[in-house]
């Protein structure tokens, strides 16, 4: 344990936000679930309030973070991007494929100026810029049928939108799987990244002898 | 629920037919008048209700707005010429189109295969007819009987040869138009029928007065008149002929299933509907659990017939007469926008005189007939406020409102029995087609037949504001041969001569063909073409017999469901349709089987569509499968996304394996590097 | 503190976020008050097995009660209190001496044994007390002559002499008796109750001895439920809450459908709106006499007559529809229903030589009129010259007022002596020694009664025709066998609009409000 370092690495609101966010998004998966007709368990107008509510939840805590994270600066963490972005990008892929097994260090040193590796950047980028925008709009269109008649035309009725958000929703579910498992390839221990999402600190292992090959990013 | 003592069925008849009831108190007494406009209690002729009537009411005005009286007649066209209509069809009106369950065919202008004359129609489809337009006058606007009249006008099939035979018109007279039959509370129905069946057509109208006492049957098939039981004056007076507006026992002498009064919904006719065309619909404030039915969970069914009836609402409070002052609506598409209600309206009086006998009618799903009186009557919105009320529970209820008829939910089931089909390719042993049966387990006519009911088929229909929406139907199919050249239905009176070797025996090559247990009989499991064997016998009968290519032809008629509405009991629950069963989707048998080869489509004429699959059921059935998808509507919670579903599972199955893999390899690793180091 | 300050900001949010997303969708079904009678019913202790408190016999009835004050000191006296021993109800004043009348049991006058005085060790069988043999008894007696058995008995084996006064019947054993003491039952109440006027089922029309054990078919409350009558009527130190027909509304002493059910309880908006009009029981008591016939007519003037009583009710039958003499009197219904005995088998006739003649029928529908909660009772003695029938307990209410609902009531029709010179009604002494069921002779009798009653009889003897109502409050069906629109409105309804009080038919000319009949609309207004 000695020269173990525990760093501050996510700050109270950021995991409030976080856990926010992965349980409202829980919540809307399962019951997206029953919605759609594959289980029962609340029944299927209790199912669709909670998912209703449970989305206006989601969509007001996602324009929180997304003040929160422009105001503080947290946002760099998302968008600062090195001119090697790519050369990490490839080694970070091998990492996983190949260094992981070999017990060698991440490629990407984590810092709490800089936590996220690029992968982690492209992945999180596109699903709060893309998917998550996406489901928001299909699922407001969903939920607007009665008062906004129009839109529903426009896109080409129910037809449409309920395949998007349902994909959408697959696609989530696949982050979800994938990101858990993905914590685990960070920190010492498998459950440190999950411990660190909730502590907010992070124990870092001292910096072996600079070989030149790290990064500050 | 007690009997009263006494006889049930006389009873029973009586408040089938009419209810008594006073009558307006402001008829004056009416002398009855014959034909030529004399009383009947000195000339003993048949009483002319037109002559009567029309000594007040403009007779010739209700005649010629009487869609009840000229049943297509006055619109009648070149056969083949009608929309959606048979090449032998002359109106879409009962009057000139062919009905396949009756099959009979009654073609004016079209003499290929004579088969129904006027008189035989009169004297069979017309027995539903209140009498006047084609029972009265022929084609050329000439009372029937006279000299000019085509085939049929002056001819009747003679059920021994099978060709036409002159009918006399003088002797029999033709039918005038029956205000008694309608208008006077306790006519009889029964005894008009018998009088129009045994060809004594001009004495219709007295027989409907059967029951006021005013007149007695004689031994000839004629009536006297009771000189005692009319005024000083000759006239009648209204406790014995109580005149006023139609009551729903009146509609209901051929309309649906009406039922008054404390006898119980089945006490007399068992199951069978006494209109076979109703569906099983029955308009009545019994308790269906009050009902003489055997029917399953009849305790449980605690609810009325039809809640309208219940709360007193009349057929004519809908179907009112096109100008009743009272209920006058003026069309939409003159009617200006800023105008919810004109107050201006006619007179009672000229009302009184002349009362259109067009009568307000829906968005039919059988649209030609009375094509101009199409959506005139008010429907469910105009009385009852849907979103007031359905806003505070259902969500999107606008929604549902654009997307599902109001009896969509509420007539949820039809807890009596209905035609589900008829074959007219194989007769039984009395030349009788094979009726099947929905709704109802054993024979109809028992009443110890298990009552199951059913329920309705939704079938998306184009209504009058261009939306469609969902109405739940029930479907017939018909099953019938066709043949010769011009091809044409083969007739009852051929299907009889191939398939019948005398009264009540069948001809020894349909016997060998289907008799399959040998025992020189058929019974009605037998009485089916399943088998292309049996088929070719029957058809190489009617060959025999002249009829040239004969083919089966097939046809599913929808009738809508509109009345037989519950209120409590409608659909409420969101999973009856936003579910995996969704009723949205319920399969409904259309057909009890298919004769070998033979295929069935909807009919031409419909104002809805089969927007689904028809499928065979395992049981030699024929099931139509339907595909809200099909008739536009995505159903949450039913529907699913197709191949979307199918790669997002794939994504994530195989995330979720690769993420195993991943973990297993790196666990693996992680300990063959501590078993090294 | 950044961070805490910002948690509390997206608590805020997620509340609004919650709040908006509640607002926004559908509001839930809007549910009417639950209809929870169960929750109203009174609540009873436990009972207590008094089987080790009495082991020596009873000499009679008064020792069981001595018995029963050592451990219920207050009991006697609190029945003593109430009307079931008083048979005294309210009072009024009679319209022409002024004096102060009491209109109870006691002293009433009405058209079924028309009096108890001189009758009254008959009568007193079914008085809550021992020994009530003469007009002295109220005055001179104690808490131990109140009968606590004949309610608390739960053996089903106590029995009154039926003319013993009040005292038990002989062959009762006590001790057995007092040994089952417990809650009341609906037995306790019916032993007297069911069998008011001389018989089973004669007096309410609701009330026989099918409410034992009713069917549910009978009577929902008992036969489905298994209510017993202390369960509306609620008892407090004895005093049975329920009047029959009293003259002022005397809200506190009445039971009501409200007192376990909402309002509107019908789940129907057009329904509910017949609760400002139509008493509950209009509705859920759709006929009266559902098993066992009730008397509706009782014909005095006919008594006295020897032969089979089958043979002689005929004959009178026969008599009173030739008309004349013998049909003086008897109303166009009663006609109507002795016509069709015989025919109905819902109607008969009974021939008693010491009663008369009665009609006797099931399964009626009501008469209906307004009623207020205010009865015009006639007063005994009270001196009448208006047409027949004499009302003798008239319910009042109009249409006008809003309180008043319309009620369904049996009426009670019946012929008795009446003094031909001072226009009074006469209490004729019938039971016992010198009583017209021995005598037979009607002078004796009404000299007799007279004397004890205390209305005085002139000698000359006429026969009037009286009515006398009974509201319908049991043999209430179930909700699926109310009547429903047809039975009252429209064409064949049950209702006479006209004598109501309404122009026309309510439902399609509007109701009592709409038509202006009502005076200061504001209660009862939809």
């Amino acid at each position: 344990m000695s020269g173990v370092e525990r760093v501050k690495i996510y700050s109270g609101y950021e995991r409030l936000w976080h856990w926010v966010q992965a349980g409202s998004v829980m919540v809307l998966l399962a019951t997206g679930l029953e919605v759609r007709g594959v289980v029962s368990v609340l029944g299927f107008r209790g199912a669709v309030r909670l998912h209703e509510v449970m989305g206006f939840f989601l969509i007001g805590n996602a324009f929180l973070g997304l003040f929160y994270f422009l105001t503080s600066g947290a946002i760099r963490q998302y968008v600062a991007a090195p001119r090697d972005f790519a050369t990490l990008a490839v080694r970070q892929v091998l990492y996983y494929a190949r260094g992981i097994f070999r017990g060698e260090p991440h490629p990407v040193e984590r810092t709490p100026r800089a936590r996220l590796n690029p992968l982690q950047k492209i992945v999180y980028v596109g699903i709060l810029n893309v998917l998550l925008p996406l489901q928001i709009l299909t699922g407001l269109a969903i939920w607007g049928l009665e008062r906004w008649p129009g839109v529903e035309r426009a896109v080409g009725g129910l037809d449409v939108l309920v395949p998007v958000h349902a994909l959408g929703s697959w696609l989530f579910a696949t982050f979800v799987v994938a990101h858990v498992y993905l914590t685990t390839t960070a920190g010492r221990r498998p459950l440190s990244g999950i411990r660190a999402m909730v502590t907010g600190w992070d124990e870092v292992e001292p910096h072996p002898a600079p070989t030149g090959k790290e990064v500050t990013p | 629920m007690r009997l009263p003592a006494g006889p049930v069925v006389a009873l029973a008849l009586g408040a089938l037919v009419g209810l008594a009831h006073a009558g307006s108190p402001m008829h004056p007494d009416v002398p009855l008048l014959d034909t030529e406009g004399n009383r009947v209690l000195e000339t003993g002729k048949p009483v002319s209700p037109v002559r009567t009537c029309g000594q007040c009411h403009d007779a010739e005005f209700i005649e010629g707005h009487d869609f009840h009286a000229t049943l297509g007649f006055d619109e009648r066209k070149a056969p083949g010429t009608v929309p959606g209509g048979r090449p032998w069809d002359t109106s879409a009106g009962p009057f000139g189109r062919w009905d396949p369950a009756t099959n009979r065919r009654l073609a004016l202008g079209d003499e290929t295969s004579f088969d129904l004359g006027v008189a035989d129609w009169i004297r069979t489809v017309g027995l539903r007819h209140v009498g006047g337009g084609p029972a009265r006058l022929g084609e050329s606007g000439k009372p029937l009987g006279s000299e000019s009249g085509s085939l049929p006008e002056t001819h009747a099939l003679d059920a021994a040869t099978g060709r036409p035979v002159r009918w006399d018109w003088a002797a029999s007279g033709t039918v005038e138009l029956n205000c008694f039959l309608c208008h006077v509370a306790g006519a009889r129905d029964d005894a008009r029928r018998a009088t129009l069946a045994a060809g004594r057509f001009e004495w219709a109208a007295t027989a409907t007065l059967a029951g006021t006492g005013l007149v007695a049957p004689a031994a000839d098939g004629t009536y006297a008149y009771v000189r005692e039981a009319f005024t000083r004056w000759g006239a009648t007076d209204r406790t014995r002929m109580p005149l006023g507006r139609p009551t729903a026992a009146a509609c209901g002498a051929c309309h649906l299933d009406v039922v008054e009064g404390p006898v119980p919904v089945g006490a007399v006719e068992a199951a069978r509907p006494r209109d076979p065309r109703s569906g099983g619909q029955v308009f009545s404030a019994q308790r269906v659990s009050d009902s003489a039915w055997n029917l399953r969970d009849k305790e449980r069914r605690t609810h009325v017939f039809d809640v309208h009836a219940e709360r007193l609402v009349g057929c004519t409070d809908c179907h009112h007469s096109l100008n009743d002052p009272a209920r006058f609506v003026e069309a939409d598409v003159s009617r200006p926008r800023h105008l919810a209600y004109d107050a201006r309206r006619a007179s009672v009086g000229e009302f009184v005189r002349r009362p259109s006998h067009d009568l307000a009618k829906g968005t039919s799903s059988r649209p030609h007939a009375a094509s101009a009186l199409d959506g005139t009557m008010r429907r469910c919105d105009a009385c009852h406020d849907v979103l007031e009320d359905h806003g505070r529970w259902l969500p999107s209820a606008r929604r549902h409102a654009q997307a599902l008829s109001c009896e969509a939910c509420h007539v949820p089931e039809v807890p009596a029995a209905a035609v589900a089909q008829t074959d007219w390719t194989v007769l039984d042993a009395a030349g009788r087609p094979m009726v099947a049966w929905r709704g109802v387990s054993g024979p109809v006519d028992d009443p110890a037949s298990l009552v199951t009911g059913y329920q309705p088929v939704l079938l998306p229909r184009k209504e009058s504001d261009g939306r469609t929406r969902l109405v739940p139907h029930t479907l017939e199919t018909t099953w019938t041969w066709w043949g010769g050249s011009p091809e044409r239905p083969v007739r009852p009176f051929d299907l009889r001569a191939a398939l019948l070797a005398g009264p009540g025996v069948h001809h020894r090559d349909v016997l060998a063909a289907l008799d399959v247990d040998r025992d020189g009989s058929l019974d009605p499991s037998e009485l089916r073409l399943d088998a292309p064997a049996k088929v070719a016998a029957v058809r190489a009968r009617l060959e025999a017999v002249g009829i040239e290519r004969p083919r089966i032809v097939g046809t599913i008629e929808p009738t809508g469901l509109h009345h037989g509405i519950v209120s409590r009991e409608a659909t409420r629950s969101c999973e009856a349709c936003h579910a995996d069963g969704s009723l949205l989707a319920r399969p409904f048998e259309v057909a009890r089987y298919v004769p070998s080869g033979a295929t069935t489509e909807l009919v031409a004429d419909a104002r809805v569509w089969l927007a689904g699959r028809l499928v065979a059921g395992a049981d030699g059935s024929l099931v139509y499968e339907p595909s809200p998808k099909e008739a536009g509507r995505y159903v949450l919670g039913h529907d699913d996304a197709g191949w979307i579903d199918r790669l997002g599972l794939l994504l994530l199955v195989g995330t979720a394996l690769g993420v195993a893999g991943h973990a297993a390899a790196r666990a693996l690793a992680a300990r063959r590097a501590r078993r090294s180091s | 503190m950044r961070a805490k300050a910002l948690a509390l900001l997206v608590s805020l949010v997620v509340l609004a976020g919650l709040g908006f997303a509640w607002l926004a969708a559908p509001g839930g079904e809007a549910a009417p008050p639950r209809d929870d009678p169960r929750a109203h019913l009174p609540a009873f202790p436990a009972p207590t097995d008094h089987a080790a408190f009495f082991t020596a016999p009873f000499a009679d009835g008064p020792s069981v009660t001595k018995a029963c004050l050592a451990c219920h000191e207050g009991a006697a006296k609190e029945v003593m209190s109430t009307t079931h021993w008083t048979w005294d109800g309210a009072h009024a004043k009679h319209p022409d001496t002024g004096a102060d009348v009491p209109l109870g049991k006691r002293t009433a006058v009405n058209n079924f044994c028309i009096g108890i005085a001189a009758n009254w060790k008959r009568c007193t069988s079914c008085h809550v007390g021992y020994g009530w043999k003469d007009d002295g008894f109220l005055g001179r007696a104690g808490p131990v002559d109140v009968d606590c058995l004949v309610c608390h008995d739960t053996s089903g084996t106590y029995q009154k002499d039926p003319v013993g006064a009040g005292a038990p019947d002989p062959d009762t054993d006590l001790l057995a008796v007092a040994r089952s003491v417990g809650r009341t039952t609906r037995a306790s109440c019916g032993t007297c109750h069911f069998k008011g006027g001389g018989g089973d089922g004669v007096k309410h029309g609701d009330l026989d001895e099918t409410m034992y054990f009713p069917q549910e078919r009978v009577d929902v409350h008992m036969g489905r439920h298994g209510l017993r009558c202390a369960d509306c009527h609620r008892t407090e130190h004895h005093a049975v809450k329920g009047r029959l027909m009293p003259p002022t509304e005397d809200l506190g002493t009445r039971v009501a459908c409200a007192d376990c059910h909402v309002d509107r309880p019908h789940g129907d908006a057009r329904l509910d709106a017949h609760t400002a009009t139509v008493a509950c029981q209009t509705c859920h008591i759709p006929e009266y006499a559902v098993e066992t016939g009730t008397k509706e007519w009782w014909d005095w003037s006919k008594a006295g007559r020897d032969g089979d009583p089958e043979a002689v009710a005929e004959a009178v039958r026969e008599e009173v529809l030739a008309g004349g003499e013998a049909a003086k009197g008897v109303p166009p219904r009663i006609l109507h229903g002795l016509r069709r005995v015989g025919t109905d088998p819902d109607l008969r006739t009974h021939y008693d030589k010491k009663k008369g003649l009665f009609l006797i029928a099931r399964r009626q529908v009501p008469e209906y009129r307004w009623y207020d909660g205010t009865t015009a009772r006639h007063v005994p003695g009270q001196r009448y010259d208006g047409p027949e029938p004499l009302p003798m307990n008239e319910p009042q209410g109009r249409p006008h007022d809003p309180r008043a609902r319309i009620w369904p009531f049996k009426v009670h029709r019946g012929r008795q002596p009446f003094d031909g010179q001072d226009h009074h009604l006469l209490v004729p002494h019938t039971h016992g020694l010198g009583g017209y069921w021995t005598t037979f002779d009607w002078e004796k009798a009404l000299r007799t009664g007279a004397a004890a009653s205390g209305i005085p009889y002139s000698g000359t003897l006429d026969w009037i025709s009286t009515a006398m109502w009974w509201p319908q409050n049991h043999m209430v069906q179930r909700k699926e066998k109310a009547l429903r629109c047809a039975d009252c409105h429209g064409t064949g309804g049950r209702m006479d609009w006209k004598a109501l009080g309404y122009p026309g038919d309510p439902a399609v000319g509007g109701g009592r409000v709409q038509v202006g009949l009502v005076d200061g609309a504001t209660e009862g207004a939809k």
